[in-house]
């Protein structure tokens, strides 16, 4: 008996420590959540389902996977297990921070040293069932610095995800460089950073809301076939679908106002029908990503695309789809449950899992 | 009005009808008068518990009956819609919108005799996108401002906007405000004014009241003792030729009829609870200072906001006022109403309406999604379909016409894809007044 605890120990230990060292927190039992039924990224259906997760990682998804003795087990009985959802361009409540205007550029600037977000916000997020924020840099530089990659409990997931862009918008103020579009792609073409991100493969998130901004990004992205890229914004993109499609790059689109027409709200569906892969963004609207969701879907944007863009391709839109996004083996443990379908705003989030870790959804009001 | 908009104004109910009509493919549109019964859909009456396979019969643009397919027989002559698969609610009614209202008229208004209804324009182009969400009615209150700020109105999403569409000629509700100018504009003392306003109007109002009583009672003792008086002047016009020292009969005296106010008027039909009083507040104290009125006036209170009600919740119940809440979404997280409040409430035992706020605009489309979140916060689904329809109605003064499916109500209903409050769910078809304004194809 003894021997079995310590060897149990031990296989915990070991299972806790690679994870650990990827920003995972060990949890100290095998955990397997059930529930009536699961909804993968992709819109298919298990029912039931069984996840098994080990050390903050899934170790397994199925209808009824074996787990190992010692194993703890959260029933989430009537629930609808979905993987943790994926805000791509958010700034939480710390838009002010994310942002040096006297400078045109800054490329060493890291959205993780703007410090961690306030409970509220990631409360809000957690509710709405994000598990996974993409803290971008503000728009107010022409290269912004690096988004962070947060976990919904306010954890680092990755210190450094791609680089932040922008072309248009804020970043053209009258008196200072860059007053003109083409100066911020003047700016854009001779920054090392960008080259390097470019060099890397790592994704470049460029504000681009207007025509104008979209026709600059457009321009900058067809001189670089190589660079991987993602729109951010994109509202007035209703004529540009087609190039964007061309250029190869996502769009991370939100957060839909209220007060949207079923034209703007449209926008998704369109983009979605040119086979341009789309994320949703909550900027500085944190909690109101699966509203963003819901609303696009209303709007035409097929099921299986909306499910997709709240997980699996938002986290290939910012570049961490090998770690969020999924239900799947080897993915980080972010799984929400929610008390109905995930595009049903009256089937309310009861639990969130982050790193395997239950965490309260509702907040200091407690489950 | 000019001769070209006049022609607008003729034409455009007939271009927002050309959907229906365009196309043998379209659902029938069903003319007013005519006979027809859904049948088949899950009925959620509201006033009563869902009934599975129903039957609505709807004649003459009122409901006539609804029960379940066995019970409910089907005249011969009525035009039958398949609604199997389909869920049947009342038209939805937002409880407080700002559609049909420009940012004009939003502007704050302090004249207790201004009337929204003469600020509607009938040609908002975000009619058809509420319409066609399911929402049928929506309820436009004048724009908060300090005091008294007029009466509000309870106007039909129909395609054809005309004065019959205001759904309670008699303007069933008045607006106050207080504390609300205060925003961004602190201190207690601007509420107190206002209190003192809003109740110097009503003590105006019931003096105003008293003296047309009063009047009305002089009046017609006038008539009579005039009456009588002609009888014996003419009698004593007789008498007089034979005796010229008759004495003439005392000329009774017309009483003097109160001056009108229209200002002080405009408030008498709250103080005789023909009309709701509605008052916004947001603050607790504000809450309690607007409660307080109820310890000198005997009015039907209903408060407009109310996001703070959860500290003075005790008082709100024991008070029995009903509240109109929301909006429980909005761009600005700030500007949102916590959408566990309504469960709170009801937990409490206090009424209330849901609704999408007062901003201009295409926002009464969305009700739904409100409603649906202040059931993901808690609040049954049951209760939230009544906050939008038959709670809304109560609180608009419009519960006798609208609000539920119930026998002799207008027709207003709506055929759904799905659960009304799931956001997944589309309004397939909307009927108003048993019109189809709204249809896809099937």
């Amino acid at each position: 008996m003894r021997t079995r605890i310590l060897l149990l120990g031990l296989l915990v230990l070991t299972a806790g420590a690679i994870p650990e060292a990827r920003g995972v927190p060990a949890a100290p039992r095998p955990l397997l959540v059930r529930a009536a039924r699961a909804i993968l990224d992709d819109g298919t259906e298990l029912a039931p389902a069984e996840i098994l997760v080990e050390g903050g990682w899934i170790a397994a998804v199925g209808e009824h996977v074996d787990a190992p003795e010692g194993t703890e087990v959260l029933d989430a009985g009537d629930g609808t297990i979905f993987p943790g959802l994926v805000d791509a361009h958010a700034w939480l409540d710390r838009a002010r921070e994310l942002a040096e205007p006297a400078r045109p550029s800054t490329p060493a600037f890291r959205s993780v040293d703007a410090g961690r977000p306030s409970d509220a916000a990631l409360a809000a997020e957690r509710r709405s069932g994000v598990t996974a924020i993409c803290l971008a840099p503000n728009d107010a530089n022409v290269v912004g610095g690096r988004p962070a990659l947060f976990a919904g409990d306010g954890a680092v997931i990755r210190e450094e995800l791609g680089l932040k862009l922008a072309v248009g918008g804020d970043v053209l103020a009258p008196g200072r460089y860059p007053a003109s579009q083409w100066g911020a792609l003047d700016l854009l073409r001779s920054d090392p950073a960008v080259r390097a991100a470019e060099q890397a493969r790592t994704p470049l998130l460029i504000r681009a809301d207007s025509s104008a901004d979209l026709a600059a990004a457009l321009a900058f992205l067809r001189e670089r076939p190589e660079a991987r890229a993602a729109l951010v914004g994109a509202g007035a993109a209703r004529d540009r679908v087609a190039e964007i499609a061309k250029a190869g790059a996502a769009v991370i689109w939100g957060p839909a106002s209220l007060g949207a027409t079923d034209r703007e709200l449209a926008l998704p569906a369109a983009f979605a029908a040119a086979g341009v892969e789309i994320a949703f963004a909550t900027d500085a609207r944190p909690g109101t990503l699966r509203r963003t969701a819901v609303l696009a879907h209303r709007a035409g944007l097929p099921r299986a695309a909306t499910l997709r863009a709240l997980t699996a391709g938002a986290a290939d839109a910012i570049g961490a789809g090998d770690t969020v996004g999924r239900l799947a083996k080897g993915a980080r443990a972010d799984l929400v449950v929610f008390a109905g379908d995930p595009l049903d705003l009256s089937a309310r989030v009861t639990h969130v899992l982050i790193g395997g870790r239950v965490v309260d959804a509702e907040g200091e009001e407690g489950e | 009005m000019s001769h070209r908009r006049r022609a607008v104004a003729l034409l455009l109910p007939l271009l927002l009808f050309l959907p229906v009509l365009a196309g043998p493919a379209a659902p029938p549109a069903l003319a007013a008068g005519k006979t027809f019964a859904v049948v088949g859909a899950r009925v959620l009456p509201v006033d009563g518990p869902p009934i599975e396979d129903g039957v609505v019969l709807i004649a003459e643009g009122k409901i006539v009956a609804v029960g379940p397919r066995d019970e409910v027989a089907v005249p011969a002559v009525a035009e039958v819609i398949d609604a199997k698969g389909l869920v049947a609610t009342p038209g939805l009614i937002d409880a407080r919108s700002g559609l049909f209202l420009g940012e004009a008229e939003a502007r704050p208004s302090s004249a207790p005799d201004a009337r929204v209804a003469d600020g509607i324009d009938p040609f908002d182009p975000d009619v058809p996108a509420v319409r066609n969400a399911g929402v049928t009615t929506v309820f436009l209150s004048p724009p908060f401002g300090a005091g008294v700020n007029g009466a509000g109105a309870a106007v039909r999403v129909a395609p054809r906007i005309a004065p019959a569409d205001l759904l309670r000629p008699g303007d069933p509700t008045r607006k106050a405000s207080l504390g609300v100018t205060r925003r961004g504009d602190p201190g207690p003392i601007a509420r107190i004014q206002e209190g003192q306003q809003i109740a110097g109007l009503l003590r105006a109002a019931e003096a105003q009241r008293l003296a047309r009583e009063k009047y009305a009672k002089e009046l017609a003792a006038y008539e009579k003792a005039r009456a009588e008086y002609e009888k014996k002047k003419a009698e004593w016009q007789k008498a007089k030729e034979k005796d010229p020292k008759a004495k003439p009969p005392e000329e009774p005296k017309e009483p003097d009829e109160p001056n009108p106010n229209p200002v002080v008027d405009a408030l008498i039909p709250v103080l005789e609870r023909k009309a709701i009083l509605r008052i916004e507040v947001h603050g607790a104290e504000d809450v309690l200072a607007a409660l307080g009125l109820l310890d000198d006036f005997d009015v039907r209170l209903v408060l407009e906001g109310a996001e703070e009600a959860p500290r003075v919740l005790p008082a709100i119940a024991a008070a029995r006022v009903p509240i109109v809440l929301g909006p429980l979404l909005a761009d600005d997280p700030e500007a949102a109403t916590d959408p566990g409040l309504p469960a709170a409430l009801a937990d409490a035992g206090i009424d209330f309406a849901i609704a999408t706020g007062a901003a201009p605009g295409r926002g009464s489309r969305l009700l739904p999604l409100h409603a649906a979140a202040a059931v993901a916060a808690g609040l049954s689904r049951d209760r939230a379909l009544r906050a939008i329809t038959l709670d809304a109605a109560r609180l608009s003064g419009v519960d006798l016409r609208l609000g539920s499916l119930t026998p002799g109500k207008d027709a207003d209903l709506v055929l759904w894809s799905g659960d009304p409050l799931d956001t997944r769910s589309r309004a397939v078809r909307v009927i108003v007044a048993g019109e189809t304004v709204h249809g896809e194809r099937p």
